[in-house]
């Protein structure tokens, strides 16, 4: 009966000793955040990721990065993973507006808040908030630029992004809104090239065949409009067709000084990502409600200003 | 029984596809919605905040120094970044007609500051910002947002500027309420166009 009770007692402190320890160690416990980011093949979205991990560990919490390589299958498998391991908060640049809904859908009925960063999910429940460059904005600033500089008359060609990205059309519409008004501006082609550089290239080199007088390329990001001018040399055209671009990235704002690129809109991916994470650190805290949507906003880039940017309008 | 799997695997391979033109996915329209806003702003909430807003010269010469406090006190932002939307009120006399903007001298002697007020490119949030009164998160969603600048614009283009460039001429006096956006980043910008918002003639 003696040993009985010894034996008891010895378990009961070493329980006690065992539950202190493993109390101490959650508290003590970094919060982890997960980024989940569409592309690593866009050096836009690298800088992206990469702010964000250097936000949240600057912040004191664990950040790790997974490349969903536009795949929405694997998107799914990093959801399904972030939540498995445990981790305390998401951080996603969507690989499709509507696909990436259900992916975001797990992890918040899981209990894990979903930041987007730049690109939006077409439900506002799939989110705790969202987070994008005010790109509509930035295209209806850009379609004043172009209108002025063809002097309201002239055939152009836009090529878009991804068609299932809300941006690509954020961009358009904006554009729309104010090329369209001027019954002189007649687009000739629009055809999507997916954000990509050789699609651009290519697409563009097989509208010139069909319309070799056209005026100014209007490009939905900068990768396509570097293609696009890519096309242009090749042809012996780039000095006489006007290219326009979206981004800031780093070949852009070159091209804008180098007199190839006419303009470009500059987003911020610093300013998305570190308040992505600032939200991150404001949940942990006990936040419960945000904004739906919080926009960030683009400034036009033009070979009178370019000499105050950096790529990515890096500070 | 080879044709009939043949139907049944085109039809299928054509139920699998969801065929949407490229301009349908861009369309959203302003409903009413939207036009009953653009109406209460106009009629209400522009009236109002306007009786605050200050005096082109004023407001450029408070802009023009290191000082801060006018973009904090006249400045307006609806999203995180340098961009500053203002409104002004005053009395001017035009001094050119271009295509695209006319000019307005406004104040008198030093006070006396020259602005471009657009006449073509109406387009842009100046308007729908700068008072401060319509916010994203009361608005709700993104494209009725943007929506709400486009009906604005429209507005100001058909019922405001068309009626005014029918009878505009050099040397005439003008009660101008406008707005107008800055880079705080960039700082003054001397090119910067107003947006108008209500252009009477006075003589």
């Amino acid at each position: 009966m003696y040993i009985i009770g010894r034996c008891l007692c010895v378990c009961l402190v070493l329980l006690l000793c065992f539950s202190c320890g493993s109390n101490e160690s959650e508290k003590g416990k970094a919060k982890q955040i997960a980024i989940i980011v569409s592309t690593l093949n866009n050096p836009w979205f690298v800088f992206l990721a990469e702010t964000a991990k250097e936000e949240a560990e600057n912040r004191g919490y664990v950040a790790r990065i997974f490349d969903s390589q536009n795949n929405t299958s694997l998107e799914s498998n990093h959801f399904e993973n972030a939540v498995a391991l445990g981790y305390d908060a998401i951080l996603l640049n969507a690989t499709d507006s509507d696909g990436s809904v259900a992916n975001a859908k797990k992890a918040m009925e899981a209990g894990i808040p979903v930041f987007c960063m730049d690109r939006e999910l077409n439900n506002p429940d799939a989110a705790t908030s969202q987070i994008v460059s005010d790109s509509y904005s930035g295209c209806v600033e850009l379609g004043g630029l172009f209108v002025r500089s063809l002097k309201r008359k002239g055939k152009y060609v836009e090529l878009l992004g991804l068609v299932g990205d809300n941006n690509t059309w954020n961009r358009s519409k904006g554009f729309h809104a104010v090329v369209d008004q001027f019954p002189e501006m007649e687009m000739v082609a629009q055809q999507s090239a997916d954000f990509d550089r050789n699609k651009a290239m290519e697409v563009l080199e097989s509208i010139l065949q069909a319309h070799p007088d056209v005026d100014a390329v209007f490009c939905g990001n900068d990768a396509m409009a570097m293609g696009a001018q890519q096309a242009l040399v090749a042809a012996g055209k780039d000095k006489a067709i006007r290219v326009y671009g979206f981004d800031g990235s780093e070949d852009a704002v070159r091209s804008v000084q180098a007199g190839g690129l006419d303009a470009t809109v500059m987003q911020f991916p610093q300013k998305i990502a570190e308040t992505a994470v600032a939200f991150s650190d404001e949940y942990f805290k006990g936040k419960t409600e945000f904004q739906q949507k919080t926009l960030v906003d683009v400034e036009l880039v033009t070979p009178t200003n370019v000499d105050r940017y950096t790529s990515y309008g890096k500070e | 029984m080879y044709g009939i799997s043949a139907l049944i695997g085109l039809v299928l391979l054509y139920l699998s596809f969801d065929i949407v033109p490229l301009d349908e996915r861009a369309e959203t329209n302003a409903g009413e919605e939207v036009a009953e806003m653009v109406a209460v702003y106009f009629e209400e909430t522009l009236p109002a905040v306007m009786l605050d807003a200050p005096e082109p010269c004023s407001l450029s010469k408070m802009l023009k120094t290191e000082d801060s406090s006018g973009w904090e006190k006249y400045g307006q932002q609806n999203a995180i970044g340098n961009r500053y939307y203002f409104l002004v009120s005053g009395q001017g006399r035009i001094r050119t007609v271009q295509d695209d903007f006319i000019t307005v001298t406004f104040g008198e002697g030093d006070a006396e500051c020259t602005f471009r007020i657009s006449t073509v490119y109406i387009f842009g949030n100046e308007i729908r910002d700068a008072s401060g009164k319509l916010q994203l998160k009361e608005v709700g969603s993104l494209p009725t947002f943007n929506s709400l600048s486009e009906s604005i614009n429209e507005r100001v283009r058909t019922q405001v500027v068309a009626p005014f460039l029918k009878t505009v001429k050099v040397g005439k006096t003008i009660q101008m309420q406008g707005a107008f956006a800055l880079n705080r980043r960039l700082g003054w910008d001397p090119d910067v166009e107003i947006k108008p918002i209500r252009l009477q003639f006075i003589d």
